[in-house]
């Protein structure tokens, strides 16, 4: 069934269609809440967070991109995170493995297709954007988590964000530029296809 | 190279640009090296962003009827009628504020004439108490200002026309409404009615939603 005919009948309360829907998003939702919150556990509070905001407002959903319509939920249910954490600031959550010890990467990250060392060069790769993304002020990340991570296209981020299209354009071109300056910084870690360029911009 | 050009080479590389705006950049592209490289790296550092793994759900997040924080969604008529409620209070609600703040601007309006009519019969009054010393003492020629008797009818004058003041059609609109109290009343009808419609729509809802989902 298409994804429209099941937001018809999950407006008029069907909790099976909307958990169809929820099963097409979730892990996009997640990503984006990880990105955003750059923890496993808060991400995974935001997302159910999310779902449960978006079915209670399935009427505020007046047709358009439902993607883009269920990032605006988990970007509100992201900023409401950050929100308490400010009010109640707690040290950031390792994921923990089956004995409780903390370990470098959650297990569904594991890809078995590649070499341990691809694996590690991949970790080292994420940690090192994970830790750009976290340094960009909140509203560039929230943009360039929804354009560039998402794949929304400019008017589908205004969307989610509720800023102006001229704005979206501003915050990513500024997002890009800070990115590729912190990016710089671990120059030996990238791989050699994405190794950015060290010259001057002025 | 400033931070506008930055800003055009991001939306260049997302394809967001005018025809005459793509042609433009395309054109400094080809001469400036400056441009050719920042846009190299705003490409980088896209496509490093858009190579990161997407994770996978670290647990199924569909709603089950037994979680305490799930409620059945509003009808799509709900919001409409929210917002028409709304509406309709706020408009009560300044019309009682037009028709309480108009009395203050009559009274106002009706007190400061006031002296433009006792001006008529107040000023004289008073160059009538003052006359005397003035009359006496700097002017010789007293006699030609009116004596205090000639003038003194004036108060009576200044007490008539604050007399016949609340008679004129000032009276009528200190007491008359600005607003009709039909329209106040049917404002104020609308933003009840649409309120109980509106609850008793998502009563409904949250009913239909509860017996076939959470006790069944």
């Amino acid at each position: 069934m298409d994804e429209n005919a099941l937001i018809g009948r999950a407006q008029h309360g069907d909790l099976d269609a909307f958990n169809q829907v929820v099963l097409t998003h979730q892990d996009a939702l997640f990503n984006a809440a990880l990105r955003i919150l750059g923890d496993d556990e808060l991400a995974a509070d935001a997302t159910q967070e999310a779902f449960l905001a978006a079915f209670r407002g399935l009427a505020g959903f007046r047709g358009g991109s439902f993607k883009a319509w269920l990032m605006r939920t988990v970007t509100n249910a992201c900023y409401d995170e950050l929100r308490r954490r400010k009010r109640r600031p707690t040290a950031p959550l390792e994921p923990e493995g089956r004995e409780g010890e903390d370990v470098e990467s959650p297990m569904w990250l594991a890809d078995p297709e590649l070499s341990p060392e691809q694996q590690a060069e991949a970790q080292e790769l994420e940690h090192a954007i994970q830790h750009c993304l976290e340094n960009l002020p909140l509203e560039f990340r929230t943009v360039v988590v929804m354009a560039d991570l998402q794949g929304l296209d400019y008017a589908e981020v205004a969307v989610a964000v509720r800023v102006p299209l001229g704005t979206i354009k501003s915050r990513l071109a500024r997002a890009r530029l800070r990115l590729r300056e912190c990016l710089q910084d671990f120059g030996e870690l990238l791989p050699a296809a994405f190794r950015l360029q060290q010259e001057p911009t002025s | 190279m400033n931070f506008h050009d930055v800003e055009l080479l991001s939306a260049y590389l997302d394809g967001q640009l005018s025809p005459s705006e793509t042609t433009r950049v395309e054109a400094r592209l080809g001469r400036e090296r400056v441009l050719q490289s920042v846009l190299s790296d705003l490409r980088a550092s896209r496509s490093l962003l858009r190579a990161l793994p997407q994770r996978k759900a670290p647990h199924d997040f569909r709603l089950r009827p037994q979680m305490k924080r799930l409620a059945a969604p509003a009808p799509s008529a709900f919001p409409a009628l929210r917002f028409a409620s709304v509406l309709a209070s706020l408009l009560f609600l300044a019309t009682l504020a037009v028709n309480g703040l108009t009395p203050l601007a009559t009274s106002h309006l009706a007190a400061a004439p006031a002296p433009a009519y006792g001006m008529g019969g107040g000023a004289p009054a008073e160059a009538a108490t003052a006359a005397p010393g003035t009359g006496s003492q700097a002017l010789p020629a007293a006699p030609s200002t009116p004596a205090p008797e000639q003038i003194a009818p004036a108060p009576d004058l200044q007490t008539q026309a604050q007399k016949t003041v609340p008679q004129g059609p000032r009276a009528a609109t200190r007491t008359a409404p600005l607003i009709p109290p039909l329209w106040q009343g049917i404002l104020a009808g609308l933003a009840v009615a649409l309120g109980v419609v509106a609850w008793y729509l998502r009563s409904a809802r949250t009913r239909e939603f509860r017996q076939r989902w959470i006790h069944n």
